[in-house]
């Protein structure tokens, strides 16, 4: 059951998306639901907190009281539980760059173009719905990269290899490199029931799967994407 | 005399260690195995010098030198290079002992037990110091200004004299055989010689650090001129506007008076929707930098938005927290921005030219966003570009050299990766997708 919440400060605005909403999950017998529709940001946050369900947000930018959406959002992340966030925003309230990155938002909804709101909020509750699927059917991994956690496809992760800096390391996905706070012996942990990943070298754990030559005699492997990392003598037996 | 050369030598030796330090910036990871060679191969050496005429010792050293890098480095130029920064080094404790000795009225040798412990003494507290002074300037100043070519030039050059000297000054070519007679001429050569390389290399350090600090002021300089520019910019647009209101508001009247909608609904979506919008993205451009406390952070994100926008760029800043400081210096985060920012324009120009030649909708508008935020214990910044995916390894576009655009460039994100190598705080992350580039540029707070 996916829990829907509703921050917004405009009354009719919120009455009419969480009617859309009800209607929509009813028609198309989605699992999910509203649980709480309010103009108050703690209200919500209140009522998240009690529960346990994976939750879906939208909330408003600007909530008038208090804190705002952002901060709201912020607040929620901090649970580190499974939840979506959608903000509705106008046009100049739009930053979605700090939306996605500072606190994941899953998406946003210009406000201005009233034509395609619920197309749109439509759209958000299957793709929340989708990834949640994914999320619990153990397919990703998370990271806790300063301060927040990344979740990650395994299949797409290369290699993580260590820094000249203690405590930081580097991830290599294939499209994305990502530098991180944590300890290598953490990562062989979180890795440990996955047989793809070996820690074929003091200072790298790699995904077998990506392997695309092996070079014995210079005990080194070469990786998608051109990444080479040397391999140990246990290393070699692993890789083998 | 002998305390003065003693003094020379280690600022002599000081100014080795730094400059060899942050030339052989190498990808040395495996530590253990590192050291456990070092040891192996010093042991064999010892071993081999009690059996050595003493001539060879000299030859023999470089050998050892030379090996032992070769096997820790694997590349014969770094091998080479690591090689004649060492010998100095060495050769600096020796002369160091062997003056101390002097000085306490000992037997000059180093291969007494006294002379010996010295000797260990010496490296220890030398190491140690260099340690110590590179920590306390590291915070202080730009440690890249060592990485500098005449400083290696100098210094390659300092080695290989002194090396020679050794070799071919005292009678039998042992060097502590000179210092116990005051009066060789040798002496003073090599007095002169340590007391002259240590104030060259202090006045060229000295000369840098002060045109590495004049470029930078005058690069914040040009960076407030632009900041200056664009707020003067907006204010003449925004009084365009306020004069402009007066005669969209007659417009107006006119068309309700004559009860034509048509020609309202037409005045209204065509022109006043092209002004709102222009309105919006004029002032935001100016109104979000504000939060931006530190004016050259400020400053140079407005500079290169700026040279962005001139270039037929789409310019879109992200600021609405107020950020005060940063847990590195202003000066690192302004030329980190501005690297990554250049970087983003090169990439985004691409886009640009593209557009121009084809016309396929497929290709999104150039554009460059940039955002600012604060996290519970660090800032983040964002830059996000247009850019043409090319076959370009991602694993490859920090490597030194290494650009899709030929010889001499990529030299920036090298740069990048060296600090965000070096400073501890400081995570690169790089995301791409195939219409945009983006990086993520976190600055954990001091704590």
């Amino acid at each position: 059951m996916l829990d829907i919440y509703i921050c917004e400060d405009d009354v009719k605005q919120r009455e009419s998306t969480a009617a859309f909403i009800r209607n929509y999950c009813a028609v198309q017998g989605m699992d999910a639901g509203i649980a709480l529709a309010s103009a108050d940001p703690y209200e919500i946050f209140d009522a998240y907190e009690k529960t346990r369900n994976p939750a879906l947000f939208f909330l408003d930018i600007d909530l008038g009281v208090g804190i705002n959406g952002i901060e709201l959002a912020c607040k929620i992340r901090e649970q580190g539980r499974i939840a979506f966030i959608v903000f509705f925003t106008t046009h100049s309230e739009m930053t979605p760059l700090t939306f996605r990155y500072k606190v994941e938002a899953l998406d946003f909804i210009v406000k201005d173009n009233t034509d395609n709101i619920k197309g749109r909020i439509a759209e958000c509750i299957e793709t929340a719905l989708a990834r949640y699927v994914i999320k619990t059917a153990g397919k990703t991994v998370k990271l806790a990269a300063s301060g927040k956690t990344i979740l990650l496809d395994p299949d797409e992760i290369i290699l993580i290899e260590t820094t000249h800096i203690r405590h930081k390391l580097r991830l290599h996905a294939r499209n994305r490199i990502l530098e991180f706070n944590a300890e290598m012996k953490d990562m062989e942990a979180l890795f440990k029931n996955d047989a793809r990943f070996v820690r074929c070298h003091k200072s790298y754990i790699i995904n077998k799967h990506k392997i695309e030559a092996v070079n014995k005699k210079g005990n080194t492997v070469t990786l998608t994407g051109g990444n080479e990392c040397p391999l140990s003598r246990k290393g070699k037996r692993l890789i083998a | 005399m002998d305390i003065i050369m003693m003094l020379a030598v280690m600022g002599f030796f000081l100014f080795m260690a730094l400059c060899s330090e942050s030339m052989l910036l190498l990808s040395v990871k495996n530590k253990k195995r590192e050291f456990v060679v070092s040891i192996i191969i010093g042991f064999i050496y010892g071993v081999c010098t009690q059996f050595m005429p003493v001539e060879m010792i000299g030859y023999a050293t470089v050998g050892m030198f030379l090996l032992l890098n070769i096997i820790i480095y694997k590349k014969i130029k770094v091998a080479l290079l690591s090689t004649v920064y060492a010998l100095p080094l060495l050769f600096a404790f020796f002369t160091l002992t062997v003056l101390q000795l002097k000085v306490l009225g000992r037997e000059p040798s180093i291969y007494d037990s006294f002379g010996a412990v010295l000797f260990v003494g010496n490296i220890a507290i030398l190491l140690g110091a260099t340690f110590l002074i590179k920590r306390f300037l590291k915070k202080r100043i730009d440690m890249n200004i060592f990485n500098n070519r005449i400083i290696h030039f100098l210094m390659i050059n300092a080695g290989v004299a002194l090396v020679l000297m050794y070799m071919y000054s005292g009678a039998d070519n042992v060097l502590y055989r000179i210092f116990p007679e005051g009066t060789n001429p040798a002496y003073f050569a090599f007095l002169a010689f340590f007391v002259s390389t240590a104030f060259t290399f202090a006045l060229i350090l000295r000369y840098i650090s002060r045109e590495n600090t004049l470029n930078a002021e005058a690069q914040i300089h040009e960076a407030s001129r632009q900041y200056v520019g664009a707020l003067e910019e907006s204010y003449r647009s925004l009084r365009a506007v306020k004069h402009d209101y007066v005669n969209i508001l007659t417009s107006l009247k006119l068309h309700i008076d004559s009860g034509d909608m048509e020609g309202l609904k037409k005045y209204y979506y065509d022109e006043l929707a092209e002004i709102n919008k222009y309105m919006l993205n004029e002032s935001r451009l100016t109104d979000d930098l504000q939060n931006i406390r530190p004016s050259e952070v400020k400053s140079i994100i407005a500079y290169k938005c700026a040279e962005a926008a001139g270039k037929g760029i789409n310019v879109h800043i992200e600021a609405r927290e107020a950020v005060e400081a940063f847990g590195v210096s202003t000066a690192v985060v302004c030329r980190l921005l501005g690297i990554l920012l250049d970087n983003a324009i090169e990439g985004a120009v691409e886009t640009a030219d593209e557009t121009i030649t084809n016309t396929s909708a497929e290709i999104a508008e150039p554009s460059l966003s940039v955002a600012v935020f604060t996290n519970p214990k660090s800032k983040t910044f964002i830059v996000k570009n247009t850019w043409l995916k090319k076959d370009l390894p991602l694993s490859k576009i920090f490597d030194l050299g290494y650009s899709t655009k030929g010889e001499g460039r990529g030299i920036g994100l090298h740069t990048l990766r060296q600090y965000t190598s070096k400073l501890k705080g400081l995570t690169l992350s790089t995301e791409t997708d195939d219409g945009h580039f983006t990086q993520i540029l976190t600055a954990e707070d001091e704590t």
